[in-house]
């Protein structure tokens, strides 16, 4: 254990492919902590998902030792925070763990609407910032320009923001010396009552849920009981440890480190990220400040495609849930789909990513039925209901108003583009706050904006409409009334449960209009004409007619076809599975795929 | 492979089904005057008279080595089985039916094209007993005749209607539409001039485009199109009222006959009635409780030949078809024709089944108006014949419940044991 005055916490604020991970690769060469050119490129990126898709999913923590120009060596924990504006109160509670953090921008492309609130997080945790400008060594740099800008922002000297390249390995030196002399030692005491703060946990199937945690005062140790504050739980500690690349274990970790503990839990729900854990013969009273029950933001229902799989799927989110406690689901039905779950999610990021995982991990084929938020229904005798799932929308007669969850969001973008951004803000029920310069050439945008509206496509539209220029976060601000109906399709009069959307009445025809003609490409044609209808309650507000089958018929059929044609009409089974009936009506479950793609 | 051990047993409960229809004889004659159809997806080779020789005497062989029951129909089907010669294809005939119990009526049937019909080739197919001519004529407009690579043109069709004419056969035509670049006109003119000759049985095709076929390739690579489904249902709809109107009624969803000219033959396919078979690529059925059993010879000549030739059984395929498989052929089968089934003729082919309750299943597609049911009789709306596949696909579909409730009941009550015995009616010198 090092004396406390030798250990340093931080973390990196970046903007995607700013080069975090690059120089966290860096870093951990230059300390040792890994071979230089031996290891796979970002290292903290474990996930195979996480490595595809450029951003960081989970927290990670690295330890490195760190020998100074003073001569003296010192413990360096790098806590990476999850990258995507999904997971704000992870990183929140990441870099609560810290107490300095650099922040690292590219400087082709200046600081972005993502690091900026990352950097307010910091802030507000009293997070020593040291500025960092990536990239130099790229023909566009604008390493002055940028470090005016950042200087400005944070408002340090221009002298203070260190110039690198996390390629070539240029100054990164100067950023490990910086880490010494500017960010502070932990403040906490070993022999005041016990409280470590949990950044991130997950789920071992061999040893149990592995908990990461920064210990803040006193000390946990090998054989400690321990107590979860929001859980209540209690636990004896097996195992504590250092978070190098692998884990390594030790005797106990005290206050200022960083590392894990193992103990006996099955279930990461029991560790939750932001809680504080005590011991109990060094008990504390009360826990850390800041931790919060995440709520999810964004709701789908999850089918089966093959309806003989819910059990199969009941089994993988559970599984799923082990390692992720933002997860929520409970079984629904639906007619057109069978049996699932509605599962809540942080975002539609982490929608997508549990999609994916219930594919790669468990092999199971999603249908998804549109991701929606949950809204506040108050009815006219009083009663508040929260709506998950638009089957659930009370009958719009007993409706007094609907509410809806608001954020507030951040757009950076070259002055080139605030008309465009302004447009597709308006366009999607967004109200203008305020501007603000951050430098010369940009602007920071605030606007608020219905979360619904938000979650779909708006970052892609952004990025076209800016020709991938201005970035992009937001937060929950709260619910607000919104003249909000549920569209329904029907399919020869049958109402198709898995596409009723809840949508603002001014939208209605429009998105009716894009599903209905949509639909009709999709469903190929059947025995009988198939009438395609939107609409709310009984009133159709968009139409379509898919003709009826006019030919489906096997011209010869003699003796040696008749095996031939028999499997064929067996494989023709295989392949219905794959369609969903509503009424008489066969829906393939591309459509449900395609609706989700529809452009707002 | 060919258990001849419980043949005996099966052979004696089989002939419990007395009254069942007797027997039907295929028997693939895979030869070809010149290069393939492009389109046609049965095995041939091109013909020569040493192979074609070969192929007889194996047959021959095939046949003597084949324990048989009474047989009423016989058919030769191709390739082209007159692309043999006059002696050749009368000893082929002759001598079968000398070595099967062949009845004094039965219907035989050989398939000819039109360029492979002289005067020598009929005379020897009447003195050899054959009855009934299957003509290829396909079409009657040069341009379709070209685009399906027939080797015949139009005054061929109408010199082998005049030789042919002058023997007693019953006569049928078969005719492809859906043509590549073929319009509806074309279609109608030579739906016309097929009627205008009035043989007796009509078989319209629409041409599909099977795997494997130099058409399929075409169409793969957009060297050709279909003509599309809306045509080819104009097609459909305008053949089966021309043809009505001409006194040929449909009995099949691609046949049509003047009244008791049916092929009696290919009703046995569709009925589910027995048929042994001869040749390379050539399929027989039979059935009856408990092993209703379909197999297959190699499509392959040489491989045929050498099974034949070294004792032993040529198959290279045997299905035993459990009452789900049993239950989709039912539909399959009975469904393309007009008749459809009556709950008689479940309880001969599904006798495990109550059917009534196997109707019942059947009713959304009634309540539809897809499936008629009258006076016992099901059917499929004669209208609705085109998307026959859709609604065959929806039958088995809801008949599927109730099928695998019997099987589990009949599981549970053990007496679905006989399905792991093999057996057959035949006898191989090799066998046993």
């Amino acid at each position: 254990m090092a004396d406390r005055e030798y250990i340093r916490n931080f973390s990196i604020i970046a903007h995607i492919d700013h080069g975090k991970s690059t120089l966290a690769d860096r870093m951990l060469e230059l300390t040792g902590a890994v071979e230089v050119g031996r290891h796979e490129e970002q290292l903290l990126d474990n996930m195979e998902l996480e490595r595809e898709r450029g951003i960081t999913i989970k927290s990670h923590a690295v330890k490195m030792d760190y020998t100074a120009t003073d001569g003296d060596t010192y413990e360096f924990n790098l806590i990476d925070t999850p990258g995507h504006v999904d997971f704000t109160y992870e990183v929140s509670r990441s870099l609560a763990a810290c107490e300095g953090a650099l922040l690292l921008v590219d400087a082709t492309q200046g600081i972005e609407a993502q690091t900026i609130s990352n950097l307010y997080l910091a802030m507000e945790n009293d997070l020593e910032i040291i500025p960092v400008v990536n990239k130099i060594d790229m023909p566009t740099a604008r390493p002055e320009d940028i470090a005016v800008e950042l200087a400005d922002f944070i408002g340090c000297e221009i002298t203070d923001v260190i110039m690198v390249s996390a390629k070539t390995g240029e100054g990164i030196p100067d950023v490990l010396e910086a880490i010494v002399g500017r960010i502070p030692p932990p403040s906490g005491n070993s022999d005041s009552p016990t409280k470590a703060l949990i950044f991130d946990s997950f789920y071992d199937s061999y040893r149990g849920v592995v908990v990461y945690i920064r210990v803040v005062d006193g000390e946990i140790a090998v054989r400690d009981h321990i107590r979860f504050f929001a859980s209540g739980k209690e636990f004896e500690v097996d195992e504590v440890g250092y978070l190098r690349l692998n884990l390594e274990k030790t005797d106990k970790l005290s206050a200022g480190e960083v590392g894990y503990i193992m103990a006996s839990i099955k279930n990461v729900g029991d560790a939750r990220v932001g809680d504080t854990i005590t011991t109990l013969d060094n008990i504390a009273d009360r826990p850390l400040p800041g931790y919060k029950t995440v709520k999810p933001m964004v709701y789908s229902g999850f089918y089966p495609a093959a309806t003989e799989d819910f059990e199969n799927l009941r089994s993988a989110i559970e599984k799923l849930r082990l390692n992720d406690a933002s997860l929520i689901f409970e079984p629904e039905t639906s007619a057109a789909l069978g049996f699932g779950f509605r599962c809540g999610f942080l975002g539609l990021l982490h929608l997508e990513i549990t999609q994916e995982r219930l594919f790669r991990e468990y092999g199971l084929d999603i249908v998804a039925t549109v991701p929606n938020v949950e809204y506040r229904v108050v009815k006219n005798d009083g009663e508040t209901v929260l709506v998950e799932n638009p089957a659930n929308m009370p009958d719009a007669v007993d409706v007094d108003y609907i509410e809806e969850p608001f954020v507030e969001a951040e757009i950076i973008t070259p002055h080139l583009y605030v008309s465009p951004i302004m447009d597709l803000v308006k366009d999607r029920r967004g109200e203008y706050i305020a501007t603000e310069y951050v430098d010369p050439d940009r602007v920071l945008l605030r606007f608020s904006i219905p979360l619904s509206e938000v979650i779909f496509d708006f970052f892609d539209k952004m990025k076209t409409v800016s020709r991938g220029y201005a970035s992009f976060d937001y937060h929950i601000t709260g619910y607000r009334k919104a003249d909000l109906v549920r569209l329904d399709v029907r399919v020869n009069g049958d109402i198709v449960d898995a596409l009723s959307v809840i949508i603002h009445r001014d939208r209605t025809y429009d998105w009716g209009q894009k599903l209905v003609s949509k639909l009709k490409e999709l469903i190929p044609r059947q025995m009988y004409e198939v009438i395609i209808q939107a609409a709310i309650g009984s009133r159709v507000i968009s139409r379509a007619r898919r003709a009826p089958l006019r030919k489906n018929v096997t011209a010869k059929c003699y003796g040696g076809d008749i095996t031939r044609k028999r499997k064929l009409l067996e494989r023709q089974k295989e392949g219905k599975r794959r369609m969903k009936m509503v009424g008489n009506v066969e829906i393939p479950q591309d459509a449900f795929f395609a609706i989700l793609k529809i452009e707002r | 492979m060919w258990d001849i051990s419980s043949t005996d047993s099966v052979f004696r409960e089989s002939e419990k089904l007395s009254d069942s229809p007797k027997y039907g004889c295929y028997v693939h004659v895979p030869f070809c005057a010149g290069e393939k159809c492009p389109y046609c997806g049965f095995y041939s080779i091109r013909y020569s008279p040493e192979s074609a020789t070969e192929y007889i005497e194996t047959v021959l062989q095939h046949a003597r080595s084949t324990e048989v029951p009474v047989i009423d129909t016989l058919y030769f089907g191709g390739g082209t089985p007159t692309s043999l010669s006059p002696e050749a294809i009368s000893r082929l005939i002759t001598k079968l039916k000398s070595i099967l119990p062949v009845e004094d009526n039965s219907e035989i049937t050989v398939e000819a094209n039109p360029e492979t019909v002289d005067n020598e080739t009929t005379e020897a197919l009447f003195e050899a007993g054959v009855n009934r001519v299957s003509l290829g004529a396909q079409s009657f407009r040069p341009a379709q005749l070209k685009t399906l690579g027939r080797r015949h043109d139009i005054d061929k069709i109408y010199e082998a209607y005049e030789i042919l004419h002058k023997y007693p056969f019953s006569l049928s035509f078969d005719l492809i539409f859906g043509i590549p670049r073929q319009s509806v006109r074309d279609w109608e003119i030579s739906l016309d001039k097929a009627i205008e000759l009035g043989p007796d049985h009509i078989s319209i095709y629409c041409l599909s485009f099977e795997s494997g076929t130099p058409f399929a390739d075409a169409l793969r690579m957009g060297a050709i199109y279909p003509v599309g489904d809306d045509v080819e249902r104009e097609m459909y709809d305008l053949a089966s009222s021309r043809l009505t109107v001409a006194d040929y009624g449909r009995y099949e969803i691609s046949n049509f006959a003047k009244p008791k000219c049916e092929s009696r033959h290919n009703l046995k396919y569709w009925t589910g009635a027995g048929y042994i078979a001869f040749g390379p690529a050539a399929h027989g059925y039979i059935p009856g409780p408990p092993n209703w059993t379909r197999y297959a010879f190699p499509s392959n000549l040489e491989e045929y030949t050498l099974l034949i030739n070294s004792g032993r059984e040529p198959l290279a395929a045997v299905e035993k078809l459990d009452l789900q498989k049993r239950s989709a052929e039912f539909l399959m089968l009975r469904l393309r024709l007009d008749h459809g089934f009556s709950e008689e003729e479940i309880t001969a082919h599904l006798p495990e089944l109550e059917p009534a309750e196997y109707i019942a299943a059947l009713q959304p597609l009634i309540d539809d108006n897809k499936i008629l049911l009258e006076a016992g009789q099901v059917r499929i709306a004669p209208r609705d014949m085109f998307i026959s596949d859709a609604i065959i696909f929806r039958a088995v579909e809801l008949t599927d419940p109730y099928i695998k409730e019997i099987v589990t009941k009949r599981k549970s009550a053990g007496s679905e044991t006989s399905m792991l015995e093999y057996s057959t009616r035949f006898r191989f010198p090799g066998g046993s």
